[in-house]
């Protein structure tokens, strides 16, 4: 059941990008608003499949690698309804959109385990759901950074035709910055849990934990992006290549952790 | 002189031309006196109005006894420094008609980047009133300027072809907005007092530009454009203080060269803190080096890239230019047509004169045979020799205005060759 409504999730998910791509084939720019609705029933359904997965087991969906794939898809299908409030942001949902859909394909192909450790303590879940939280940021930072770099090429190179179709780069670059600095924000407070948990824990897990190494790897690079942003100045540009690559390279710690070392601290 | 050359358009525009080539044809409205009385005292024209434009250069001629297209082709790409046959491939030259045509689609905007765009008649007035001041304009180009004015007008207010244009004022402000976003709070440094800076200018002040500083060479002058921008005036020497501080710069100046470089702007641009600038090159000759667009936080657009933002809502001008292009054919042929019936009313007048003189030239050979006669019979032989040349004009000026008014040009100058009128007497 969890996976036909995962199913359904994804292609409702994808049916306001068919729309678009329709949309502008056409040329007529009116035809997506009709299917806007659809984003709403995609994550009603992403919900009601973690919820059923949670009353099929012991734990929380979001503590197996399985329900922490969609609860990464749900925090940025829900990042996009919000972000696609503001003015001539449609182009970041063709980002976002199959992005999350990548994301729920992923927790098709991964049988549900629970991490090994601390599974019952609430301490754990905080650290799981701010991290998510703090990768759904990064998400939006991502497409943003991409928008900002996109649009900068068109300005740069004199391509005029589309220019009109997303934001300014001014109100890319700020968003790119207010969205690091919620996931960053809630990474940091995820990776304090996390620290914490450690610290308490008797297993001997940390140094020897590809995960927390991955994790730490993607805060420091976030801080310094944030860091000589705020003292150096480092906008634009920049900034945004920072969040492409900060972003690339936490989707390969996850890839790598969840694929080679067979899940989240070594579940 | 080839019977088709009264009136001569030639020049490059846009359509023909590409931006280098243009910015060396330019002329500077301070040289354009001198120009024009070389035009006039080497033979090559008798009457002439200059047009430079960031988009074109045009020389508008009646021709002098040196003067053809092709000679005044030269004579432009020679001014501009740029001799070859490439760049005069580049020229267009086109006679009477053609030429008068040409000129009412520049005037009324049609011939322009942005259709419909309204600085063109502004440009077109002053190239009018530099060739008046200079004695350059003669009878004929004051007809023809006054009416290719008159046919603007008509064209402007019996069309929505200026209502829908997006001006260039306009296209620099979306650009802007689409680095910076809001404009509120932002400033603005203005060089040069071109007529397309104090546009744009102006415009991003309809668009909340909080703070305007203006440059000029001559200092009175920025101080006189500050005082209409309610903003402050510095000397042209101090623009390099302003580079780390404002959002846009706005270069229109006729320097006739690069005035900001790359390296001249790279150090301002570490200081501003990866604050994005906006520069906006409005002159031609460029007044900023395009390398400074390599450079982080920096996006400079020039007069092309203007209107290939304008160009965007050109679909809906075209329709209008469709009712436009109507009447600036209709108008071009209309004026013509009567141009040439002047001429050529001009022209039998003369020869019926001729012909009399002839007449009365021979009954005064024969006056002593004449003599002899009774008064009513020297009345007879008068009346009878007036009708004489009446009856053998008749036919072939009847012809000649059936010609004229359908626009047999060729057919009509043959004639009046036979009769031996001469066109420098025309108009």
């Amino acid at each position: 059941m969890g996976s036909v409504l995962t199913i359904a999730s994804i292609v409702t998910i994808l049916v306001p990008v068919r729309a678009r791509r329709l949309a502008q084939k056409n040329n007529a720019p009116g035809g997506i608003a009709a299917h806007r609705n659809w984003e709403f029933v995609a994550v009603g359904l992403i919900l009601l499949g973690l919820l059923l997965m949670g009353m099929q087991s012991d734990v929380l969906p979001m503590l197996t690698v399985q329900g922490g794939l969609r609860t990464l898809a749900l925090f940025v299908a829900i990042g996009w309804l919000v972000l696609r409030r503001k003015e001539k942001m449609a182009a970041a949902g063709m980002i976002l959109l199959p992005m999350a859909a990548v994301l729920l394909v992923s927790s098709l192909l991964e049988p549900p385990h629970a991490v090994a450790t601390s599974v019952g303590s609430p301490f754990f879940t905080t650290h799981v759901a701010l991290v998510f939280l703090g990768l759904g940021g990064f998400a939006l930072s991502f497409a943003l950074s991409t928008l900002f770099l996109i649009q900068r090429r068109r300005l740069k190179r004199k391509q005029f035709e589309d220019i009109g179709q997303l934001p300014s780069m001014e109100t890319l670059d700020l968003l790119n910055f207010r969205t690091q600095c919620l996931g960053f924000a809630a990474l940091t407070a995820g990776v304090a849990m996390g620290v914490f948990l450690l610290t308490q824990s008797a297993s001997g897990r940390g140094l020897g934990d590809i995960t927390v190494w991955g994790t730490c790897a993607v805060w420091f690079w976030y801080a310094a992006g944030l860091h000589a942003r705020v003292v150096l100045g480092w906008r634009g540009r920049t900034a945004a290549v920072f969040g492409v690559v900060g972003f690339g390279s936490l989707g390969a710690v996850l890839t790598v952790v969840t694929v080679v070392f067979g899940g989240w601290h070594g579940s | 002189m080839a019977p088709e050359e009264r009136l001569i358009a030639v020049g490059v525009s846009h359509h023909t031309a590409p931006l280098e080539v243009r910015e060396r044809l330019a002329v500077a409205a301070d040289s354009i006196p001198t120009l024009l009385t070389r035009l006039r005292d080497d033979g090559f024209s008798n009457e002439t109005v200059l047009l430079s434009t960031c988009n074109r250069v045009e020389l508008y001629s009646v021709p002098g006894v040196r003067g053809d297209a092709n000679g005044l082709a030269r004579w432009l790409a020679e001014t501009g420094g740029v001799m070859g046959r490439d760049v005069e491939s580049t020229i267009y030259r086109l006679h009477d008609q053609a030429a008068l045509h040409h000129i009412f689609r520049v005037v009324s905007s049609l011939d322009s980047v942005v259709l419909g765009e309204p600085e063109i008649v502004g440009q077109f007035k002053k190239a009018y009133r530099l060739s008046q001041e200079s004695n350059a304009a003669g009878p004929v180009m004051h007809r023809v300027m006054d009416r290719a004015l008159a046919v603007a007008k008509k064209v402007r207010t019996e069309t929505n072809i200026a209502r829908e244009a997006v001006s260039v004022g306009r296209a620099g402000v979306e650009l802007a907005r689409q680095v910076l976003g809001s404009l509120e709070g932002r400033s603005a440094l203005l060089i040069g007092a071109g007529d397309h800076g104090k546009v744009v200018a102006r415009s991003l002040l309809g668009y909340g530009l909080t703070e305007i500083v203006v440059a000029n060479r001559t200092f009175g002058n920025a101080v006189n454009l500050a005082q209409q921008f309610k903003g402050s005036a510095i000397p042209l020497h101090e623009v390099e203080r302003y580079f780390p501080r404002v959002d846009v710069v706005i270069c229109s100046t006729g320097a006739g060269k690069i005035l900001i470089d790359r390296d001249q702007l790279a150090g301002a641009v570490s200081k501003r803190r990866g604050r994005s600038l906006v520069m906006i090159d409005l002159a031609v000759p460029r007044n900023i080096d395009p390398g400074v667009n390599d450079l982080g936080g920096v996006y400079r657009f020039d007069l092309d890239d203007l209107a290939q933002i304008a160009g965007r809502g050109k679909e809906a001008r075209e329709v209008a230019a469709e009712e436009a292009e109507r009447i600036v054919e209709s108008e071009s042929e209309r004026y013509w047509r009567q141009i040439m019936n002047e001429v050529v009313t001009q022209r039998i007048g003369t020869i019926v004169q001729t012909a009399d003189a002839v007449r009365v030239a021979e009954l005064e050979r024969l006056r002593s045979t004449l003599d002899g006669l009774e008064p009513d019979q020297v009345a007879a032989v008068d009346a009878m020799t007036r009708a004489i040349v009446k009856k053998l004009l008749h036919q072939p000026l009847h012809q000649v205005r059936t010609w004229a008014r359908e626009g047999e040009i060729e057919s009509v100058e043959s004639l009046f060759t036979a009769f031996g009128t001469r066109k420098e007497d025309d108009v």
